[in-house]
């Protein structure tokens, strides 16, 4: 390169150089006009913020004033203290009510004006602040001010810290004195009601709206056997109670929410198994809002008293059901009294048939006379039982109340007569006063209550009122009235007259006899017409016994029930089948039957009643109802139904209790007796069921079976005597059958003459009907068809056959004399 | 682009090719500033451009070369002025606080200064390193120049290659390998 190229470069490197100076220099320039401007910049925001500075040191200043003011000011007291509690400042109020003054307090420690706790306490208290650098803590604690006044005060304790330095105390305690008392009182009061609930081993608890445990006491974990951590929390139906229990509890919550209180028992499970019966009453609490916030229940635990319960209602159980056995007893006793007893009045009945002697009438009468009145204690036992047990209910029909006068009547004029004393009937009622009663009923109570009067009554008279009150078209009223002349009845006596077994003394039970029953039967009778049997009486003047019952009058519709007629039946025309298991019944029906002149056949069950039935004809059918193989029911249903057999069907029964005709007729059965029966109520019952119907074809079967049975008699078998009939009566009884048997005897021995020397044929019919059932008790078919022959020849004197008879009879009584012997 | 980045070019220019080459840079380009630029100063990058081409033109040397070579000098001279931030650093701690720490402070004190992003990224062999360098000013080669002088500042022998280029240059990975 030249030189002058060279000096050309450089020169314009130099003219770049300078330009680039001086574009520098421009730089420069203008970042010093910067750094200048912001250097003004900075010292005008120096000078603002030192101005701002004073402001809020200004500020700050009387911050301070006013801070100092209000804590010297406060209602609360403020102080501080160094570390170790010296009082380094109090405010106006501390001064106020410590009653010391400022200068006594500063340097004082805090601790010298408290009374509780224990300084130790306190001390611990703030130590353990400091230690663990707790910024705040809350202490109660009670002072004692300079004139011995005792205050509480709430304390919070600021630790006063600067830096990582604590310097000390400022606290803030303010006056709790009548909180803590308010508390104390509460506590107390809580603690009271505590040990009430505790001591009276009621177990209580707490629940929330869910049922849930909230809060538990002692007692009531004593209670379950769960401690207290167990049961919090949970709820009581899921583990204390089964599921019956649940249910009512549930019902129970929510009558609780509805915010009612309620007591009621359920079963719980304890913690060990067992169950508990507990009373519960709970309560809703309600919660600050006003609201049900849960409840409260009480718990008693009522075990003892549960078991106490089903105790007593086991006992009552027993009881009842030892009533109904001594029912069953009864009703059985009944049975077992009344069938040796039917044999007593049958036999005597037929013994009164026989000819006897007056002595021997004597001793018939008074075995007649008390088995009947043994009869009717027994019926009124029965009776009596049977009311007690509500058995008995009215039957009602149409009854007339001149029928009930004039069968009373007649059964008490004769009695009154021997006693010498007037029976009065008054009543104001006509042959057209139909009303609906229980005659039998009714006419038991008037006669229980006439019997009665004329037993107390020597003198004056017995008066029976029957009075109709009617009270208006709708409602009529009979007032029955019996009075009289007699003891009367004491005050005391009169309260308990109508109580069982009760009799007035000063009447003399003794001299009357009676079970005591009567009265009390039928005041029950009464109550069952819805009316009361009241007495008035006064002693040594007369008593007045009377009731008055509401009554409706009988319409046409009541009269279904047909009064038998009474035919009079021509006995030797009937035939009558008797089905009967037991052979003392069987015998005595059949002795009744025979002694009117009727025919009878004997079965023993409802299979021989069927049989009899095809084979023969009969008039009306005498039906037990227990029998073996086939009962008088199903027998009676067979004869209705297969047998297409309207004949007149007569139920007996000997169970009294279970009694109940309307049983019987829906069997298909026309009436009922009860045994043991008398021959009047046989014999009403039967001719009340026969029909007009009259036989006469059969009396020539009868006549000639009669003849057969005598052709049969002409025997030379000696042998007459047969103990069977009569051991099968007695069951065996050997006195009685040697009394009867001697009886026997002693009769034959009189009766024997009169017949040998009878010339009237009618006469001797007479007399071997009298002894006609005597001779079925004790000898052969062949006597008895002999009997029944010379019975039935009225007209004709047989001598053949009279002759044959009594030699037979005689052969008899030597046969029994040796067996008397023997 | 700062000045110093000019300045320092056409010192290198001066020094290797003598005055005339500059002057002839110069001359072949259009610049605004008639090539005086002052270190203090801020320029267009364009004219930056301009010269490096010129250079290429006259040497007879490629671009990329140019750029490496004088980005390796350029190292030197920042070396130099600002100690403070190689200190206590190996050349990938170094790599590494170039986006964390010095482009910050540099962004500090030139507010309007557009400085490339080098995002580092590790790799399993701690032999090696990779660079994501990104910048719309598209001058990897620069950096790459850049990258030989640091390590040579460091006095460890490196290999490094450019990887992937996207964007025209704007986005370039940059692999570096360190080897005895």
């Amino acid at each position: 390169m030249s030189e002058k190229d060279e000096i050309e470069a450089y020169k314009k490197a130099l003219k770049r150089e300078k330009s680039a100076r001086q574009e520098a220099e421009r730089i420069l320039e203008e970042k010093a006009r910067e750094l200048y401007d912001t250097n003004v910049q900075l010292k005008e925001l120096n000078l603002q913020l030192e101005q701002n500075l004073e402001e809020r040191l200004e500020e700050l200043k009387e911050k301070d004033v006013l801070f100092e003011e209000v804590i010297a000011h406060a209602q609360d007291i403020i102080y501080q203290t160094d570390l170790k509690g010296y009082f380094t400042y109090v405010n106006k109020i501390a001064v106020e009510i410590t009653g010391h003054s400022e200068e006594e307090l500063i340097g004082k420690h805090f601790s010298e004006l408290v009374v509780s706790p224990e300084p130790e306490v306190l001390a611990k208290h703030y130590t353990e602040q400091l230690k663990s650098n707790t910024s705040t803590t809350y202490l109660e604690y009670q002072i004692i001010t300079k004139s011995k006044k005792k205050i509480w005060l709430g304390q919070k304790a600021q630790l006063i810290v600067k830096g990582d330095r604590v310097l000390g105390f400022i606290a803030f305690a303010r006056d709790i004195t009548e909180r803590v008392n308010a508390d104390n009182l509460l506590k107390r009061s809580e603690e009271k009601y505590r040990s009430l609930l505790e001591n009276m081993q009621l177990g209580v608890i707490e629940v929330d709206l869910e049922d849930t445990i909230t809060k538990v006491y002692d007692s009531f974990c004593e209670l379950t056997g769960y401690s207290k951590y167990e049961l919090l929390g949970r709820k009581p139906k899921e583990f204390l109670l089964d599921q019956e229990s649940r249910d009512v509890l549930d019902m129970q919550n929510e009558l609780r929410t509805q915010g009612k209180s309620s007591v009621y028992e359920v079963k719980i499970r304890k913690k060990n198994g067992e169950v508990a019966w507990v009373l519960i009453s709970g309560a809703p609490f309600s919660d600050v809002n006003g609201k049900v916030g849960g409840s409260i229940g009480i718990h008693l635990d009522i075990t003892d008293r549960k078991q106490l319960e089903l105790d007593l209602e086991k006992a009552r159980d027993n009881a009842e059901e030892n009533f109904k056995a001594k029912e069953l007893f009864l009703a059985n006793m009944s049975h077992e009294i009344r069938t040796p007893l039917n044999a007593v009045i049958g036999i005597s009945q037929l013994l009164e048939k026989t000819s006897l002697d007056s002595e021997q009438s004597n001793y018939t009468e008074v075995i007649r006379k008390s088995s009947k009145h043994l009869l009717a204690l027994i019926n009124n036992v029965l009776d009596f039982s049977k009311m007690s047990a509500g058995e008995v209910k009215l039957d009602f029909e149409a009854v007339s109340i001149l029928e009930i006068v004039s069968d009373l009547k007649q059964t008490f004029l004769y009695q009154a007569q021997i006693k010498d004393i007037d029976f009065i009937i008054e009543h104001n009622f006509t042959s057209k006063d139909f009303f609906m009663l229980d005659k039998l009923r009714l006419a038991q109570v008037l006669t229980n209550l006439i019997n009665n009067a004329l037993k107390f009554t020597n003198e004056g008279h017995v008066k029976l009122k029957i009075q109709n009150e009617r009270i208006d078209a709708n409602i009529e009223e009979i007032l029955f009235e019996v009075s009289d002349t007699g003891k009367g009845i004491s005050k005391e006596g009169q309260e308990k007259i109508f109580q069982e077994f009760k009799q007035d003394k000063q009447k003399g039970a003794n001299d009357h006899g009676g079970t005591g029953l009567g009265l009390s039967i039928s005041s029950k009778i009464v109550n069952l017409f819805g009316s009361e049997l009241k007495v008035k009486s006064t002693l040594n003047k007369g008593s007045n016994f009377y009731f008055s019952i509401f009554v409706d009058r009988a319409s046409k519709d009541d009269f279904s029930y047909e009064k038998a007629s009474n035919l009079a039946v021509e006995w030797s025309n009937v035939n009558i089948l008797l089905a009967e298991d037991n052979i003392v019944n069987q015998f005595l029906a059949k002795s009744l039957v025979e002694s009117w002149g009727a025919k009878i056949t004997v079965c023993s069950n409802g299979v021989e009643v069927l049989e009899r039935l095809q084979n023969g004809k009969f008039d009306l059918i005498l039906m037990d109802i227990q029998m073996p193989t086939m009962d008088g029911v199903e027998a009676t249903q067979k004869i209705r139904n297969e047998l297409q057999s309207d004949i007149p069907i007569i139920a007996l029964t000997a169970n009294a209790i279970k009694g109940d005709d309307e049983k019987f007729m829906s069997y298909g059965m026309n009436d009922y007796l009860s045994k043991p029966f008398e021959e009047k109520d046989l014999k009403s019952a039967v001719t009340r069921n026969l029909s007009a119907r009259v036989y006469s074809k059969m009396k020539e079967e009868e006549q000639n079976s009669e003849n057969e049975s005598a052709t049969q008699g002409h025997h030379t078998i000696k042998t007459f005597f047969n103990i069977d009939r009569l051991n099968a009566i007695t069951n065996g009884n050997k006195e009685m059958n040697g009394g009867l048997l001697k009886l026997f005897i002693s009769e034959s021995k009189r009766q024997i003459p009169q017949l040998e020397s009878e010339n009237n044929a009618e006469m001797a019919s007479k007399l071997a009907h009298k002894i006609k059932p005597s001779i079925d008790h004790i000898s052969n078919e062949e006597m008895s068809g002999l009997v029944r022959e010379i019975e039935s020849k009225k007209d004709e004197l047989d001598q053949q056959m009279i002759y044959t008879f009594i030699e037979n009879w005689k052969i008899l009584v030597d046969e029994i004399e040796e067996y008397l012997k023997g | 682009m700062k000045g110093i980045v000019f300045t320092e070019f056409l010192e290198l220019v001066e020094d290797k090719f003598g005055l005339t080459t500059v002057n002839e840079i110069i001359d072949r380009c259009d610049l605004k500033t008639n090539g005086a630029y002052t270190a203090v100063g801020t320029y267009d990058h364009g004219e930056m451009f301009q010269m490096v081409k010129a250079l290429s033109e006259i040497q007879n040397t490629p671009v990329p070369d140019l750029l490496q070579f004088y980005g390796a000098y350029f190292f030197d001279v920042l070396a130099k002025g600002y100690p403070a931030f190689l200190e206590n650093h190996n050349l990938f701690s170094f790599m590494e606080s170039i986006d964390g720490y010095i482009h910050p402070e540099v962004q500090k004190l030139y507010p309007d200064a557009e400085l490339p992003s080098f995002e580092s990224v590790k790799t399993d062999d701690e032999n090696e390193m990779l660079l994501i360098y990104k910048s719309s000013r598209k001058m990897s080669d620069f950096a790459i120049g850049l990258i030989h002088g640091a390590a040579n500042y460091f006095k460890i022998k490196v290999d490094v290659a450019e990887l992937k280029r996207e964007n025209e240059g704007e986005i370039v990975h940059i692999q570096i390998k360190h080897f005895e």
